[in-house]
C-alpha cells in the first residue's frame, strides 16, 4: 500500500447531490504520482460528476479535494488548473471561433507553466499540435475541425499548462480503432513523461491496456477498486457495470 | 449640383458611420465575452463627451489629447460599475443574465441621465476649437477635418483594440471567454477579471466614441439611448464578434442614413437605420459581414 502522503489527488467523503439524487455519495479514492487509474461504472454512475468536483466546475455538497497536499475543495477550476489539473470534457469543448492554435496557446499562456509571452506560447503550441498529428490544422478554426482532430485539439490544449494530473472524459468515445490505438500510446507516453492521468472511459480495451488501477462506480458510490483484471472478474462489477447478472 | 450634393451627404454618413462602428464595437465587446446587454452604453458614451467637453472648456485641453486620460477614467468607471451592478449576474443561467443585465442598465441610464442633467444641465455642449470649420475640398465636395479626424481615431482604435485581441496575452484569454466561459476557467483564465476588464475597455471604448461626438456634434443628458440604439442596429447589421464587420457596418448606417435623409426627407433618416436592422435580423440575422 503505497504511503497517504504521496497521494497526488485525494478525495475524502466526497458528497455531491443534484435535487434529492446523490450523484456522488460518500466516495474516498486517492490517485498517486505517475498511475493511469481508471473511473468506472455505468451511465449515472457520477464518473462526470467526479470530475467536476476535482476539476472545480462543481462545488461539493461535503467532503473534501486534497491536490499535491493542499486542500482544493473550494478553489475555483481557473486556480485549480493554475496547480496543475487539467481535464477533457465528454463532449468535446474546444474555443471554437480560435484556430487550433490559439486554443493551445491560451492554455499555454494561463497553465500551470505559463508562457512568458504570446509568441513563445504559439511556438510551443505549434510543437504540441505537430505532437498531435496536427501540423496542417494549426490556423483552422477549431469549429471547422473533424470531431477526431477536435478531441486532439483538446488533448494538446489540456497538455499545454504542463498538467500534473490529466482528467480524460472519454477520450476514445466516438473514436474509430486505429485512433484508439494511437490514443493508447499517447497516454502511455504522457504517463512515462510523469503525468498522472485518470480517465473515464467505456472502451473496455483502452482500459485494460493502459490503468494501473481502476474505480468501479455505481450511484455515485465506490463498488470496487483493483487492477482491471481484478475489476473486471469481480461479480459484483459485472451486475453493475456491464448489466448483466 | 444635385450629384455633389448627394455625395456630400453620403461623405457625412460615412463620417458619422465611423463613430456609429465605435460605439457599436464596444457594446458588442461586452455583450461577446459577458453575454450581457448593457442598455446604458449610451450613457457611458455621454459621459465621454462631457468629459471631453469640460476637460477643453475649463483647462483648454485639446479634445484629441484628453482621449487617453479620459479612455482610462471610463475604464475604471466601467469597471466599477460592473463591480457594483452587474458581477452579480455573473453565474446566473444565459437567459436571466440578459434579461436582468436590461433592467439593470436602464435603471443605470436613468440614473446617469439625471445626474447629468443636475450637473450639467440640459444644453447641448460642443467643443469648439479652432479647427471646428476648417473643411477640406476634395473634389466637388468638402471634408471636415475635425470628422476626418475623429473617423481616423475610431478606426486607429479598433485597429488596436483587434491587435490587442489577437496579439496579447490577455487579448487571447478574452477572446477564448467570449468563446466558452467554462473551457476557459479550465484552462486556467481567471474568468472575473475577463469579465471585469472587458466591461471596462466596452466602458474605455464609449468613452473614446463621446469625446469624439462632442468634437464633431454636440452632447446633451439625453444622447445615450440614441446611441444604444444605433449601436445596437450596427451590431445586428455587422453580426456579433467582428471588429471590422462592425465598423464597417457602422459605415454602413452612417451613409444609408445620410442618403435616405437626402433622398426621402430629413424624417426618414432615423427610420431607415430600424427598417435595415428589422429586415436585417429577418433576413441574415448572423448579420451582413459574418462568415457563416
Amino acid at each position: 500500500m503505497p504511503d497517504s502522503s504521496a497521494a497526488l489527488l485525494e478525495i475524502t467523503d466526497l458528497t455531491k447531490a443534484f435535487g434529492g439524487v446523490r450523484a456522488v455519495d460518500g466516495l474516498s479514492l486517492r490517485v498517486h504520482e505517475g498511475e493511469i487509474v481508471g473511473l468506472l461504472g455505468p451511465n449515472g454512475s457520477g464518473k462526470t460528476t467526479v470530475f467536476n468536483l476535482v476539476a472545480g466546475a462543481l462545488r461539493a455538497d461535503a467532503g473534501q479535494v486534497h491536490f499535491a497536499g493542499r486542500r482544493i475543495t473550494a478553489d475555483p477550476p481557473s486556480r485549480r488548473a493554475r496547480l496543475g489539473i487539467a481535464r477533457t470534457f465528454q463532449l468535446v469543448r474546444v474555443f471554437p471561433n480560435l484556430s487550433a492554435l490559439d486554443n493551445v496557446a491560451v492554455a499555454c499562456l494561463y497553465g500551470r507553466e505559463r508562457a512568458p509571452s504570446t509568441a513563445l506560447a504559439r511556438e510551443k503550441a505549434r510543437a504540441l499540435l505537430a505532437g498531435a498529428g496536427l501540423t496542417r490544422r494549426v490556423e483552422t478554426l477549431a469549429a471547422s475541425l473533424a470531431l477526431g482532430d477536435r478531441k486532439r485539439v483538446e488533448i494538446a490544449r489540456a497538455l499545454a499548462g504542463r498538467p500534473r494530473l490529466l482528467l480524460l472524459d472519454e477520450p476514445a468515445g466516438g473514436l474509430n480503432p486505429t485512433e484508439v490505438d494511437e490514443q493508447i500510446a499517447l497516454f502511455r507516453r504522457l504517463r512515462d513523461d510523469g503525468i498522472t492521468v485518470m480517465l473515464v472511459e467505456h472502451n473496455v480495451r483502452a482500459v485494460r491496456t493502459l490503468c494501473d488501477r481502476v474505480v468501479v462506480m455505481h450511484a455515485g458510490k465506490k463498488v470496487t477498486e483493483g487492477t482491471p483484471e481484478d475489476a473486471f472478474g469481480h461479480a459484483e462489477v459485472v451486475r453493475v457495470y456491464l448489466g448483466r447478472a | 449640383m444635385p450629384l455633389s450634393i448627394f455625395e456630400q451627404n453620403a461623405i457625412f454618413g460615412l463620417l458619422i458611420g465611423g463613430l456609429y462602428g465605435l460605439a457599436a464595437v464596444g457594446l458588442s465587446l461586452v455583450f461577446g465575452v459577458l453575454k450581457i446587454l448593457n442598455v446604458a452604453h449610451g450613457e457611458l458614451l455621454m459621459l465621454g463627451g462631457y468629459a471631453a467637453f469640460w476637460l477643453f472648456t475649463l483647462w483648454h485641453v485639446d479634445p484629441f489629447m484628453s482621449l487617453v486620460p479620459s479612455a482610462a477614467a471610463m475604464f475604471l468607471i466601467g469597471a466599477l460599475l460592473y463591480r457594483l451592478l452587474f458581477a452579480r449576474l455573473l453565474y446566473a443561467p444565459d437567459d436571466l443574465k440578459l434579461k436582468n443585465s436590461i433592467l439593470i442598465g436602464f435603471g443605470l441610464s436613468l440614473v446617469l441621465q439625471t445626474a447629468a442633467l443636475l450637473a450639467w444641465t440640459a444644453d447641448e455642449r460642443a467643443v469648439e476649437t479652432a479647427a471646428s470649420g476648417a473643411v477640406l475640398p476634395v473634389g466637388g465636395v468638402v471634408v471636415p477635418v475635425l470628422r476626418l479626424a475623429s473617423l481616423g481615431v475610431a478606426f486607429a482604435v479598433l485597429a488596436g483594440l483587434h491587435v490587442f485581441l489577437q496579439k496579447t496575452r490577455w487579448g487571447t484569454a478574452v477572446r477564448a471567454t467570449a468563446d466558452d466561459v467554462e473551457a476557459a476557467e479550465i484552462v486556467g483564465i481567471p474568468v472575473p477579471r475577463v469579465f471585469l476588464g472587458a466591461f471596462g475597455l466596452g466602458s474605455a471604448l464609449a468613452g473614446v466614441a463621446g469625446a469624439l461626438v462632442s468634437v464633431t456634434a454636440s452632447v446633451n443628458p439625453t444622447v445615450g439611448l440614441s446611441w444604444t440604439l444605433k449601436a445596437l442596429i450596427v451590431v445586428v447589421l455587422g453580426g456579433m464578434g467582428n471588429i471590422f464587420g462592425t465598423f464597417v457596418a457602422g459605415l454602413f448606417l452612417g451613409v444609408a442614413e445620410a442618403v435616405s435623409g437626402f433622398v426621402l426627407g430629413n424624417a426618414y433618416r432615423e427610420i431607415m437605420g430600424l427598417v435595415l436592422f428589422l429586415v436585417v435580423i429577418s433576413v441574415r440575422p448572423q448579420g451582413l459581414f459574418s462568415r457563416e
